[in-house]
């Protein structure tokens, strides 16, 4: 290589290298670009045929909802008119928020991006956690694809039986595991300890539901909450060998599945006699029923919205995405747009006093 | 200039250690009962979150704080070179010029593709890169430009599907709505 | 057992199983050797092309193509100076001077070679320990992995290259990096400025990519040669770097030992290993060799090390996987994602019921293994070449694939930011001589100490302290603190002490051509070429690569 002295005339060159590549480039890339929005009146199957719909999941891969994404994305395309192709990204991360965000203010509304994220982003909402930048009233609702209570799982040789049994105040407290303040294994205990004065400690901080897992078993913890279907997805083996017991758990109305496996379950708003504490119960743990939620950008064309809609639907149906769940064990329980968009807005509606009440529970650390 | 830059870069890592004291120091003051001082320290991070920043970052500012005093005294150390400019024996002033083009060309590097994507990015900048900087043959750029875009579109884009946004400039441009 | 042990073998040499690991394999190759881009990027993508195989065939293709990005990753760290992946940034730090000096093929042999013989061991000990691992893992806590993070962060001197002083500053600044974000314990946001993207803290390729690349990237601009410079490439060295596997044996056998307990504890991800493989290899070695060269330098033994333990520790964080469903990387969430979606469950039954599977995975690790260093040592030759190519004409492509290897990581446009914002720390690092290592591992471990620690207390008030396991490492821990810090102030020589670099691959604008400042070092009168050895005696007579001071070649 030549040893160069500087050349300041090379900036004139340079400049008008630039200008010349980049008139090109935007030539280039001008009719390259997807259909306009404004053909609102455009027959759907047109649209959609030959385009790319991408799913968005907030979490890296591996996990559940990316599994559920992907496990559903294979299926999807054949139910939306004109067959487009589906792939899944990663947006991980701040609890899928960044991915929650990105889709209600960044990604375009125009039926080709769909997010998956956490459902507790609602909550976050609803208790103004920073950093929530949308708005789930605006948000676009395909559905969600799982309900599962949460069940509070611990070894089976502890000495807490039965649910009255957490009141008592003669045993050591029953320890239970938590990641981080906000994820569904912190909320919970918090929430018996709070409401009925369960005795309980929470032990948080640990990386993931995995590595709590790993604690369960090498007896650090005692156990921990959690929603079912991860139990019954990543933790089968403690139900086949009876490791573990369910002395209490949520629900609305009893859960056949859970009371079969373990009869002696009570559910937590069976504790209490009151209905704040009941509302305030249900408005915690509110969304264990519109887990793994499928959302659009807002705004989206009303016709493209209902054809999702109905996509999401029919795939949660398919016979061949149900038998594919099942093998992953991933407990298929959606829930159509309508019923999801129902819960969300009853979330959102929570009178000052319990969102109040509910925040200042989450968010003790 | 060696010397100055390393003082510099001493004092830059003695402010940011004292930032991470200041930070993280307000329950520790408060706890000893140093009320008055500890008024002046922001209490944000509290006696957990602050715990491990101070009882770090105390001790790397301390040790900071005396390499500043090393480097500010000067003691001969030299950057070592086993192979490289040392031993090429570049006069000062074309080492400065190359220093200038290739850290442009990083920075800038950057830039397009936060404002223009990698779409566009990667084949401007590597045809600059050769052309411009490096003084390659036109057919030689143009040619290597072409490659490093289509592996990129081909492999990335087209096999893999991973997300390549159009940047910020060209986003808003290639929307219609 | 030792039935299935073989049964999984014939499971995985199926024409069809076969088939589907080499398609693995070469993918995994090619994301290994382009700088930045990391295999779990790729895994995950590869993830929905598993949904349709049987298990053993998928599970052969995902770790056959997990199993040699490693390799390959050392292959791009050699060479370019650019780490290939996270993971294999160690072999940066003297396998790339080794390359600029002309022995890339010997730094290539060294690495392929002591990458298969750290996969070897560490798949066999997987294999091993099955039986037991599960018990020995569980009498494990919080407090007992806090220790061990501790006896990680100890080696921070000896990552120092001789200034402690800046090196434990280093490795101080990294530990207080890694705490930006959100703390888990609390919820409250530390130094994240408002930004979103640092709510997780900041992302570790990032970081490492531009840390150690871009500096290099500079470097190799401003010689304005190719990579191996003036020097002509020993093609013989390849082998060279084989033999040199075996002269140090024993180094290679622990570092994999090392790499593959440290894959098994839980959290500790990919990155620590081979840093502790580094340090450890520094420690164990003479300060400098038989031409006189420091760590830093282009010391075999700084690629042995690192070499070995980024592949072993593939095997310890599948025992993990396998034996208890607790991911140890990102690679091994996703692979962990796969099981799932077949409906397997990790935990005692993969050691069971379906050993078979199990064993079948470790012949995989093998097999892939000693495939991939075969074929790349037939071929690493023509690899080589690259570092003959004008500097001018590989930059825009290494530069095109650090950034996008940092932004795939997370599909973040703030990694590209953050690679530019740590590719200057780098380089300003360099220039001041200040050694990056230890900051590095500040960053891997610094908040998984925090995090054990208060898991520990949270858990058990202080009673852990008594725990026995936790006396043990701490006396380890002390050992290894008093012996680094020992070993690096002792035995300096005053001139060595002047003239001692911690830098890899330095610039040097100033001190050559002696512009009268103090930085006339460069070349200093007493003969001595910067860093306290003789210039070079002669120059090789077969010079391949133009360089200034011969005429203008265009």
């Amino acid at each position: 290589m030549v040893v160069k002295t500087p050349h300041w005339h090379r900036a004139r060159s340079t400049v008008g290298a630039l200008a010349v590549v980049a008139a090109l480039v935007l030539v280039a890339c001008g009719p390259r670009t997807g259909a306009p929005a404004a053909e609102r009146g455009q027959n759907l199957a047109d649209f959609y045929s030959g385009k790319t719909v991408t799913i968005i999941v907030g979490y890296a891969p591996g996990g559940g909802f990316d599994t559920t994404a992907r496990l559903a994305a294979k299926h999807l395309g054949k139910h939306i008119p004109g067959n487009p192709n589906i792939i899944v990204e990663n947006m991980p991360g701040a609890g899928s928020l960044t991915a929650t965000n990105h889709l209600y203010n960044v990604a375009r509304p125009d039926g080709l991006t769909i997010g998956v994220f956490n459902e507790l982003q609602v909550v976050n909402q609803v208790i103004n956690v920073e950093g929530v930048q949308f708005d789930a009233r605006q948000m676009g609702w395909l559905g969600n694809a799982v309900q599962s209570p949460i069940t509070c799982t611990i070894r089976a040789d502890s000495p807490y039986n039965t649910a009255e049994d957490l009141l008592r105040r003669d045993l050591p407290p029953l320890i239970l595991g938590g990641t981080a303040p906000g994820a569904e294994t912190d909320n919970f205990p918090k929430l018996m300890s709070s409401v009925i004065g369960a005795n309980v400690r929470l032990v948080s901080g640990y990386g993931g539901t995995s590595e709590i897992r790993l604690a369960v078993e090498s007896r650090e913890v005692d156990g921990m909450c959690w929603s079912y279907t991860s139990v019954t997805s990543t933790a089968a083996n403690w139900m086949d060998t009876n490791f573990i017991k369910v002395p209490v758990y949520q629900w609305t109305e009893p859960d056949p599945k859970v009371q079969q496996r373990f009869p002696t379950a009570k559910r937590l708003e069976e504790m209490v006699n009151d209905e704040a504490s009941r509302a305030l119960i249900r408005a915690a743990t509110a969304t264990s029923k519109i887990s793994k939620p499928f959302a659009v950008p807002p705004r989206l064309p009303a016709d493209r919205l209902k054809a999702l809609q109905d996509a999401f639907d029919a795939t949660m149906k398919d016979p061949e995405f149900l038998a594919e769940a099942e093998q992953a064990r991933l407990d298929v329980l959606p829930n159509q747009a309508i019923e999801t968009i129902r819960v969300i807005n009853e979330i959102l509606a929570l009178p000052a006093d319990v969102a109040g009440k509910l925040a200042e529970i989450i968010k003790q650390g | 200039m060696r010397r100055s830059g390393e003082v510099l870069f001493s004092l830059l890592i003695v402010v940011v250690a004292a930032w991470v004291v200041f930070q993280s120091a307000g329950w520790a003051l408060r706890a000893l009962g140093l009320q008055p001082i500890a008024s002046l320290f922001p209490s944000g991070w509290g006696s957990r979150s602050g715990l491990f920043p101070l009882v770090v970052g105390l001790p790397v500012l301390i040790m900071a704080v005396a390499q500043l005093a090393i480097d500010v005294r000067g003691t001969r150390q030299t950057a070592g070179a086993d192979g490289t400019a040392a031993e090429l024996d570049l006069p000062p002033k074309v080492v400065r010029q190359r220093s200038a083009v290739i850290l442009t060309t990083i920075v800038g590097f950057a830039v397009a593709i936060w404002l223009l994507g990698f779409i566009v990015a990667i084949p401007l900048v590597t045809f600059l890169f050769l052309k411009v900087a490096s003084s390659e043959s036109w057919t030689l750029s143009l040619a290597l430009s072409a490659v490093a875009a289509s592996v990129f579109y081909v492999l990335f884009v087209w096999w893999l599907n991973i997300p390549a946004p159009p940047g910020l400039l060209l986003g808003p441009l290639l929307e219609y709505e | 057992m030792l039935e299935q042990f073989f049964q999984g073998l014939t499971e995985v040499l199926k024409p069809e199983t076969l088939a589907v690991m080499l398609l693995g394999m070469a993918i995994g190759y090619a994301v290994g050797i382009l700088p930045g881009l990391g295999g779990a990027v790729t895994l995950a993508l590869m993830l929905p092309f598993t949904f349709t195989m049987p298990p053993i065939n998928a599970f052969a293709f995902l770790l056959g193509m997990l199993s040699v990005t490693a390799t390959a990753g050392d292959i791009t760290s050699v060479l370019f100076g650019v780490p290939g992946e996270a993971t294999t940034a160690a072999t940066v730090v003297d396998g790339h001077p080794m390359a600029k000096r002309g022995e890339a093929g010997r730094a290539l042999g060294a690495a392929l070679m002591s990458s298969m013989v750290g996969a070897l061991i560490g798949a066999f000990a997987l294999a091993l320990v099955i039986p037991v691992i599960r018990p020995v893992v569980l009498a494990f806590g919080s407090p007992e992995f806090f220790m061990l993070t501790l006896l990680g962060i100890a080696f921070v001197a000896a990552l120092s290259g001789g200034q402690v002083l800046k090196g434990l500053i280093a490795g101080g600044l990294g530990f207080l990096l890694s705490m930006i974000g959100l703390d888990q314990q609390t919820g409250i946001q530390r130094a994240t400025f408002g930004q979103l993207e640092l709510w997780d803290g900041i992302g570790l390729v990032a970081i490492t990519i531009g840390l150690f690349g871009i500096p290099e990237v500079v470097d190799l601009a401003v010689r304005g040669t190719s990579i191996a410079g003036e020097r002509a490439q020993r093609l013989g060295g390849v082998m060279e770097g084989v033999r040199d596997t075996f002269r140090h044996w024993w180094l290679t056998i622990r570092s994999s030992v090392l790499g593959a307990v440290i894959g098994v504890v839980p959290g500790l991800g990919g990155a620590v290993a081979q840093w502790v493989a580094y340090a450890h290899a520094v420690q164990t070695s003479p300060r400098t060799d038989a031409h006189g060269r420091r760590f830093s330098e282009g010391r075999i033994e700084g690629v042995l090390g690192p070499g070995a333990a980024n592949n072993s520790k593939e095997g310890g964080n599948l025992i993990l996987t396998v034996a208890f469903g607790v991911p140890g990387s990102v690679s091994m969430a996703i692979l962990l994602g796969a099981f799932l979606i077949k409906g397997l469950q990790p935990g005692p039954d993969m050691l069971d019921k379906n050993v078979v599977l199990t064993f079948s995975m470790v012949w995989t690790i093998v097999i892939a293994n000693i495939v991939t260093v075969a074929i790349s040592l037939l071929f690493i030759n023509q690899l080589v070449k690259i570092t003959y190519l004008r500097g001018s004409l590989v930059i825009p492509f290494i530069l095109f694939l650090v950034y996008f290897g940092a932004y795939a990581e997370k599909n973040a446009m703030f990694d590209v930011g953050l690679v530019l914002l740590f590719g200057a720390l780098g380089w300003v690092m360099v220039q001041t001589s200040w050694p990056r290592p230890p900051l590095i591992l500040g960053l891997v471990l610094g908040r998984l100490t925090e995090r054990y620690l208060f898991l520990s207390v949270n858990r058990y008030d202080w009673e852990w302290l008594a725990r026995p396991w936790v006396i043990v490492f701490f006396v380890a821990i002390s050992a290894v603190i008093v012996y680094s810090i020992w070993r690096e102030v002792s035995g300096k020589k005053p001139i060595e002490a002047e003239a001692e670099a911690s830098v890899l691959g330095a610039l040097e604008p100033v001190s050559v051509g002696a512009d009268g400042e103090d930085g006339g070092d460069g070349h200093g009168a007493d003969g001595l070429d910067g860093v306290g050895r003789p210039p070079p005696a002669e120059p090789t007579p077969e010079r391949v690569s133009p360089g200034p001071r011969d005429a203008p070649q265009r």
